[in-house]
């Protein structure tokens, strides 16, 4: 310990004091070298030869110089920051090398490191609610609709009482809400939940309390939960704010709780949470629309409480035969509900910013190999100079260390932006993660950086290893430095994996693209530009059915007389929502189908305007007007698909048909066909559809459609005016143009398309790059050969064929593999595909051509300077 | 000429040690004593001697200062330092018990 701190000081000496230190090694040695001479010339040795002896004597005065350095052994620490700065003068000096290498590097950690934060959050991670394992959704079914289908509330009711697997059961059904009152109104969403929500999922307030039994009867209703973010952006974290007054839908209720920022529940993106009152006696007959969750008992697993539902439900078909004939229960568990839609997008993501890290490494590998190779001419100077391997390989280090650094600094940049731009553009409501809340993951950051940093040192290293068994005369002998280091096949083998690699993600790429192009050239049946639409959530809710017509009456005559609007109308769903209500009918001159195996039809109720406002085109016929109306004969209108599969060559219009949806014992007359529309979404073939006369079945929510001359966006404000002339507090939502829905139904897949394109276009410069170097490396080495080619009388042309061919070789081979492992890779993502198959020949030639042209243009260039090489300067620079 | 790894390992470190014990010296003049001293046996490389003495200065055995030389020419003069004396005490007891012991083996057999 003592001796210790005697060291620090002379440590410290010869760490800051360094030009001090060396001057005294000089000097130490230059008396050295006096003595000797002084010795030898008074032996009688003339001084000149006295002078060579004693030097001679001495040997390599640097080498021993530097090892007396080493002694000092905060060389180590000088060394490195010595190493840092050559390193540093050295990428300075070289900045193409410096930049591709840095990029290459950064773009692979970057884009690992947001999708991996990502993926982790939504897939990898525990759901975040209490024990979540024990979770499950449950659903309807029939042999109709999916296997998730929404739930009756009386179903719900009966489920709740009879189960025999469940702690307990809930219901829940998103709305949205306007915040009126303190300022400016807000739309956000809210959720109601059924009593046992919050205590299902297990997730406590920040403040206040969770929803108690006697708040979910009615009248006692009258309150609300908010989630933390409001709280901080309306109320300013203020903590007095439970028992305050919260005017929803111009409804008075009071706050009783928090709820944690990250708290959401899948498919949701509720702000807001308010109990539901399901009342037997009020509660919706028919009519599905509630999910549910549910928390399984201890020891019952999914498999067993699908049994028990599947007893259950035969007992509730024969209760309530018209209703729930033909329908089933399906237990999910809720990782499973959860993961299912999003696992193979963001595998196929996770796949494809996989190989981005390995073609970059792979890059990064070649780049310094070459670089390398080139430099073992230095390696060599700085071994005669005293340098040994350790301190050689210690500056390739440092080197490969910067660049790793600076690869990681600006990587992490790169994956902060590209994980802020991934999150804006994920669909909002796919997961129980709140995808505001996902941070960057620190351990994916480092490992990312760790890999790459390792690539960089273990192929930067090679030179040193190296340089530790060359003849130091030999390689300084060589003019051009150009003993190879690494063998040429190790280089070329990282090109053919590099260009495989990028093939593969091209091959992805191309299906997405193509498939993305075939989705939105698809005519989706109405005219979106020009649509401006809205929705009125609470019309409907109050007052009587000649209330709520008078009201759709005056607001569409008040909404057309606004100067701009050509026609305006309303539905109770828009199309491409992915959810639209669908009824059994059947031909009225044909007999009745057995209950439940009616065929299905989407079914709209619109006022007149409605389809001049969409323009969906009429074929034959009419649409309605307002003589459509109660006391008039029942009135349908129905799409093409539906008069092609139920009256084949027969004239539809006149004929009758039972439409289960409003008046089940009435028939109705088709009056007109229209041309079919993709109610569901772009990639959903057109069902069968009709359209009924809300003037005939008034039914909410109601959506106003309206279509302008100009630009819809401008009239949104004069039509919400309008609007609330009639009624002050007629809460408006959604207010959006029809290109909003249609650009919103594609998101999904455009996301896909443009993160998968984005990192082909970034392997396919970083193949690029590779060949490229690979091929100039080898014209550097061939300098001589090309040179004597030229002398004997080979033309610039074949010259460059040469070096063209061994490019384009390296190419082949790479796109020869990279397409076998495309055609196993593009069968994992059929499910993103549309329209085409996995193999499709013209996206896999296309891509192969592309990549071929790319690596020809990277070749070309090597390849021009080799057929410009001077015979003369060639041959003589050896 | 004589190698460092031909020796002992250490034994040039004790060899330093103990030529600069009786007055502080430089570097050529440790070089010089040990060959005379040894009569001409042992001669010690300058690229075994520096790296040495700066390895023992940075231990802390030996300390070094500039002074002027008998040519008046500046030189670095390496002294024991106290630690350094002790050091040499207790490795010259064991080189003794060791050479003693080797002694009596190659005599014995």
């Amino acid at each position: 310990m003592i001796r210790w701190l005697f060291k620090l000081p002379l440590r410290f000496r010869s760490l800051f004091r360094r030009s001090r230190v060396e001057q005294e090694l000089t000097d130490e040695f230059g008396f050295h070298l006096a003595k000797q001479i002084e010795t030898y010339v008074s032996r009688g040795m003339l001084p000149e030869r006295a002078r060579r002896t004693a030097l001679r004597e001495l040997g390599g005065l640097e080498q021993h110089k530097e090892e007396c350095r080493d002694m000092r052994r905060v060389n180590f620490i000088e060394d490195l920051w010595e190493d840092l700065c050559f390193a540093g003068r050295l990428l300075r000096r070289s900045p193409s090398f410096t930049s591709v290498a840095v990029l290459a590097l950064a773009l692979g950690i970057g884009a690992n490191t947001a999708i991996f934060s990502v993926v982790n959050a939504v897939l990898l991670q525990r759901m975040p609610y209490e024990n979540p394992d024990r979770l499950v959704m449950v659903w309807e079914h029939s042999p109709r609709t999916s296997k998730t289908n929404a739930v009756n509330p009386i179903n719900f009711l009966e489920w709740q009482a009879r189960n025999h697997s469940f702690e307990r059961i809930a219901a829940l059904v998103e709305r949205s809400a306007s915040l009126t009152g303190e300022g400016e109104p807000e739309q956000v969403s809210r959720l109601i939940v059924s009593d046992g929500f919050f205590q299902i999922l297990g997730v406590k307030p920040v403040l206040g309390r969770w929803f108690t039994r006697q708040e979910d009867t009615p009248g006692n209703d009258n309150v609300t939960i908010i989630g933390e973010g409001l709280w901080r952006s309306k109320y300013a974290e203020d903590p007095n704010i439970l028992g305050r007054q919260l005017l929803i839908n111009n409804h008075n209720t009071t706050i009783v709780g928090v709820m944690p920022a990250d708290f959401r529940f899948p498919f949701t993106k509720a702000e807001l949470w308010q109990p539901m009152a399901i009342d037997r006696a009020t509660a919706m007959k028919t009519g599905r629309y509630l999910l549910t969750v549910a928390r399984l008992r201890e020891g019952v697993t999914v498999a067993s409480a699908q049994a028990d539902m599947d007893v259950l439900m035969p007992q509730l078909q024969r209760e309530r035969p018209d209703f729930d004939s033909k329908w089933g229960i399906t237990v999910v568990s809720m990782r499973e509900q959860v993961i299912g839609d999003v696992r193979t997008p963001l595998l196929v993501m996770l796949g494809a910013v996989g190989l981005v890290l390995l073609i970059a490494c792979a890059n990064v590998a070649n780049l310094m190999l070459m670089r390398a190779a080139g430099r073992s001419r230095e390696m060599a100077v700085r071994a005669a100079l005293g340098a040994g391997v350790s301190r050689i390989a210690r500056q390739l280090l440092a080197e490969s260390a910067l660049t790793a650094v600076l690869g990681g600094a600006i990587g992490l940049l790169i994956g902060i932006w590209s994980k802020n731009a991934l999150i804006a553009a994920l669909p909002d409501t796919i997961t129980y993660a709140n995808l505001k809340t996902i941070r960057i993951d620190t351990t994916v950051f480092l490992f990312t950086t760790a890999i790459s940093l390792a690539t960089g040192v273990l192929f930067g290293l090679a030179p040193a290893f190296k340089a530790a068994h060359t003849n130091v005369q030999d390689a300084l002998k060589n003019a051009e430095g150009r003993v190879a280091v690494g063998s040429s096949f190790g280089r070329n083998a990282l090109v053919v994996v590099e260009v495989a690699l990028t093939m593969m993600l091209l091959v992805c790429a191309g299906l997405l693209i193509r498939s993305f192009v075939r989705l939105t050239s698809v005519n989706p049946g109405f005219d979106a530009p020009r649509v401006l639409s809205m929705q009125l959530s609470e019309l409907g809710r109050v007052g009587t059915d000649q209330e709520f017509l008078d009201f759709n009456t005056r607001m569409l005559e008040r909404v057309r007389s606004v100067p701009g609007v050509e026609a305006a109308g309303t539905s109770h769903f828009l199309p491409l929502g992915r959810i639209i209500p669908g009824t059994g009918f059947w031909r009225a001159d044909q007999s009745r189908p057995n209950p439940g195996e009616e065929p299905v039809t989407e079914v709209l109720c619109v006022m007149p305007g409605y389809f001049a406002a969409m323009n969906i085109p009429l074929q034959s016929g009419r649409v309605f007007t307002n003589r459509d109306r109660k006391g008039a004969p029942l009135a349908v209108v129905i799409n093409r698909t539906l008069a092609r599969e139920f009256f084949q060559k027969e004239e539809p219009i006149g004929k009758r048909l039972y439409i289960q949806w409003g008046h089940p014992n009435d028939t109705y007359e088709i009056v007109g066909i229209v041309g079919d529309v993709r109610q569901k979404s772009m990639d959903k073939d057109p069902k069968p559809g009709v359209f009924l006369s809300t003037l005939q079945e008034p039914t909410s929510p109601v959506y106003l459609v309206v279509r302008s001359r100009g630009n819809p966006t401008k009239l949104a404000q004069t039509i919400q005016a309008e609007i609330h002339a009639l009624d002050r507090n007629m809460p408006i939502s959604d207010v959006k143009t029809m290109e909003d829905y249609m650009s919103e139904s594609v998101a999904a897949p455009r996301f896909n398309t443009i993160l998968l394109g984005s990192f082909a276009v970034l392997a396919l410069v970083l193949a690029a790059v590779g060949i490229f170097g690979v091929v100039s490396y080898s014209v550097a080495q061939r300098t001589r050969e090309m040179g004597i080619r030229r002398a004997l009388g080979a033309d610039t042309e074949s010259v460059m064929r040469l070096v063209l061919v061994q490019g384009m070789r390296l190419t082949l081979a790479g796109v020869a593999i990279g397409l076998v492992g495309a055609c196993g890779l593009t069968r994992l993502m059929e499910t993103l595909l549309f329209g085409i198959t996995p193999t499709d020949p013209a996206t896999l030639v296309g891509t192969a051509a592309l990549l071929m042209f790319v690596a020809f243009v990277a070749s070309y260039l090597p390849a021009r300077r080799a057929a410009n090489v001077d015979p003369m300067v060639a041959l003589r620079c050896e | 000429m004589t190698k460092p790894t031909d020796l002992v390992q250490g034994t040039l470190d004790l060899l330093i040690l103990k030529t600069i014990a009786l007055e502080p010296m430089h570097g050529w003049g440790i070089a010089q004593r040990i060959r005379q001293v040894s009569r001409d046996v042992l001669q010690v490389n300058q690229g075994a001697l520096y790296p040495a003495l700066h390895r023992l200065e940075q231990s802390g055995w030996i300390k070094a200062r500039w002074g002027e030389s008998d040519s008046n020419r500046r030189a670095k003069f390496y002294t024991l330092t106290l630690g350094g004396r002790r050091y040499l005490e207790r490795e010259r007891a064991n080189w003794q018990r060791l050479s003693g012991a080797i002694g009596l083996v190659l005599e014995t057999m």
